[in-house]
Parts: C-alpha cells; sequence; structure tokens
C-alpha cells in the first residue's frame, strides 16, 4: 500500500511538471507570435533539427533542436534558439544558446573567433599560438582559428578589430563562426524579446567587415 | 636502463627538435615569400592604372601639370625600384600619396566626376588599394613569426647555423614596433 501511494505521488508531481512546462512552453510560443507579428517577423516554433551548414557547433552533442526561429519575410537571415546535450548519465548537460544565422556577400574560409578561454590563454603564454594579428589587445582577448589564415587576417582588419574590441560592439561573450557565405553568431540563451535586437545587431556586423573580403572570396 | 640508453634517447629527442625548428623555419620563409609574391601582383596592378589614371585626368583638368608629373615621377621610381620589401616601401608609399592627390583632383574639377572612364579607374585603384593592404597586413605578420622564429633561442641557433636571416617588414611601422616591444 504505500508503495502505491509513493508512485501515485511521484506521477502526480511528473503530470504536475509536466503541465507547467506545457504551460510555460504555451505561454512563450504565444509570447513569441506576438511579437513576431508586431516586429513583422515569420516565426517557425520548431522543434526542428539545425540548419544544414556544416558549422562546428552544429556538429558537437546529441538531441540537437532549433526552436523559435525567427525571420523576416523574404531574408534568409535568422535568430533562433538551439539545444544540445553532452556527456551522459549524471553528467549529461543541456546546452542552450541563441545563434543569428546570417548570410555574407563573401566565401568565408572556416574561421572561428572567440573570447579567449582559461586554457587556450594559458597555451598562449606558453608560446603556443592561433591567428594573430596586429593588435596585442585583441590577441590577448580573442582566440581565432581557421583554415585559412590569409582569409582571417584579411577579416580582422583595423576597423573590424577596433569594432569588436570596443564595449559598444557587444561581441565580448558572442562566438562566431564563418564558414562560406554564413556566419553564426552564439550567445548565451536569451529571451524572446532580446532575440529581434540580437539580429539586427549580427547583421550589422556585415557592415564593419572589409569590402575587400568580396573581391578577394567571391561568392561561389 | 643504462646510460647509454638515456643518452640516445636524448640525442634523439635533440636530433628531433632540430629537425622540426628546421622545417619550421623553412615553412616561415616560404610563407614570407608567398605572401611577398601577393603584394607584388598587387602593386603591379596598380603601376597599370597609373598611367590610365593620368590620361583619365589629363582630359578634364590638364591644368593640374605638376600633381600628375608628380604621380608619374613616384610611379616610374616606385617601378624601378626592386630588392627588398624595405626598399619598395617608401616609394610605393609616395605613389599612394600621389595618386590619392590625383584622385582628389574630383573635389576641384567636377567634369572628372562625370567621366566614366574616371570613375571607373577610381574604384579599381581603392579596391586595388584595399587588397595591398589586405595583402600587406598578411605579410607582415608572416615577417615577424619568422622574425621571432630567428630571434628566439633555441631556434636561433638552428636559424645561424643554416643562414636563415630576419625578413623586412613592408609599409607601416606598426609591426616592427610590437616586436620591439616583445611581443
Amino acid at each position: 500500500m504505500p508503495t502505491l501511494a509513493l508512485f501515485a505521488v511521484v506521477g502526480a508531481a511528473a503530470l504536475a511538471f509536466y503541465a507547467v512546462n506545457q504551460r510555460r512552453h504555451r505561454a512563450r510560443v504565444a509570447r513569441a507570435t506576438a511579437l513576431a507579428a508586431e516586429h513583422g517577423f515569420e516565426l517557425d516554433v520548431g522543434p526542428k533539427q539545425p540548419p544544414p551548414q556544416k558549422f562546428d557547433l552544429f556538429d558537437l552533442g546529441r538531441g540537437k533542436q532549433v526552436s523559435f526561429q525567427l525571420w523576416r519575410r523574404g531574408e534568409q537571415d535568422s535568430v533562433f534558439d538551439y539545444e544540445f546535450t553532452t556527456g551522459s548519465g549524471k553528467n549529461s548537460t543541456v546546452h542552450r544558446r541563441t545563434c543569428a544565422l546570417i548570410s555574407l556577400p563573401f566565401t568565408a574560409a572556416h574561421t572561428k573567433i572567440g573570447p579567449e578561454g582559461f586554457w587556450s590563454g594559458v597555451g598562449r603564454a606558453l608560446g603556443l599560438r592561433d591567428i594573430e594579428v596586429e593588435s596585442d589587445m585583441f590577441n590577448s582577448r580573442y582566440r581565432v582559428t581557421s583554415d585559412d589564415e590569409r582569409f582571417a587576417v584579411t577579416l580582422l582588419d583595423q576597423p573590424m578589430i577596433a569594432w569588436l574590441l570596443s564595449a559598444a560592439s557587444g561581441a565580448g561573450e558572442i562566438k562566431f563562426e564563418l564558414l562560406g557565405p554564413w556566419l553564426l553568431c552564439v550567445a548565451d540563451r536569451m529571451v524572446i524579446d532580446r532575440q529581434f535586437g540580437y539580429l539586427d545587431w549580427a547583421q550589422a556586423i556585415r557592415g564593419h567587415m572589409p569590402a575587400v573580403l568580396t573581391s578577394l572570396y567571391p561568392v561561389r | 636502463m643504462t646510460v647509454g640508453a638515456v643518452i640516445v634517447i636524448v640525442v634523439t629527442a635533440l636530433a628531433l627538435a632540430y629537425v622540426k625548428s628546421f622545417n619550421r623555419l623553412v615553412n616561415d620563409r616560404q610563407s614570407v615569400s608567398d605572401s611577398w609574391a601577393t603584394i607584388d601582383a598587387e602593386l603591379a596592378r596598380r603601376h597599370e592604372l597609373i598611367p590610365e589614371l593620368v590620361e583619365a585626368v589629363t582630359a578634364s583638368a590638364a591644368h593640374e601639370r605638376r600633381l600628375l608629373d608628380e604621380l608619374v615621377r613616384t610611379d616610374q621610381l616606385a617601378a624601378l625600384t626592386a630588392g627588398t620589401a624595405a626598399a619598395r616601401s617608401g616609394p610605393e608609399h609616395d605613389l599612394e600619396m600621389a595618386t590619392r592627390a590625383v584622385i582628389a583632383l574630383r573635389e576641384r574639377y567636377p567634369a572628372l566626376n562625370s567621366q566614366q572612364n574616371f570613375l571607373t579607374l577610381q574604384g579599381e585603384l581603392a579596391l586595388t588599394e584595399d587588397r595591398i593592404s589586405a595583402a600587406r597586413r598578411y605579410y607582415n605578420i608572416q615577417v615577424s613569426d619568422l622574425n621571432r622564429r630567428v630571434q628566439a633561442f633555441p631556434s636561433n641557433l638552428v636559424a645561424r647555423r643554416h643562414g636563415f636571416t630576419e625578413a623586412s617588414y613592408f609599409g607601416d611601422g606598426e609591426c616592427r614596433d610590437r616586436e620591439r616591444s616583445g611581443h
């Protein structure tokens, strides 16, 4: 009898948890739908598979799914929530991100730009070098890897470096991944209200990139 | 483990490190050479455009003979200057300045703005300058890497033995300043 009661309690708790989650999800969908309509965006609540671009982020972990994808009618650029799971059992972690996927007017070599982490900083101090540019401050704050160093150096010209370093850019905690005619900006999960501004911000990055890239690395 | 075995391991490790250091120096020197070839091609492109620019401007701003003569003179001087990046930096910089001065004539001679070949040349020169600038940044970073290896211990021992020398920077002195400051 006590076992039955225990099962009943656990079952009820699970049902309550499910109901609360469903309610929260419905509220989020309603909020996203209203905001999308207000800003003139299209919305695909999902969940669905990640985009077909071969970004490293989409290779990590399992249980990958895209949800709440927002885009302007007639445009390829979009912003979406992305989550995936790494580890297993008690050590499994669900990673939640908000990504902006932006089209580029050139063909980028696979390049990643992100904040310098603890271990990459240690490696740098020991003389293990990734791609470095003309700015020491940039080199100490960002880690750059690329299949084509020449492309990375061309991308990171003085104005682009200055923009990335400026507090006003808001780029400090964002990770960038470029591949072909696409740029993926990866941030920690953000509330739906902020995602519209995030997409605008990410689209504006194109204006900070050197125009010469379109002539040196034309879209194929 | 015998002393002999330890000596063999140490000598092998040193030999491997030596070969690795040598190969890195070779790679760095090759990168410098390749990246210089890119700059060279872009500079040649600029030299090709200058006579066309002079011709286009002469049609609408013939009174600016002094500026045009200066452009032709710096172009010829830069084209004749051979040798290292350091030797070419000055003349090519002078040519860039002279070109800008001639392009700026469009502010005083509005007729230039309606001249299609001038506008096309202006666009091509701007693009070429951007490409030179991008190639220069990459080249200077390669030079910085090579020079660091030529100077730093223990790769400097390998460099000295095999005749690897420091390369010259091209253009601005920013990289030189970085290197002097020890970064």
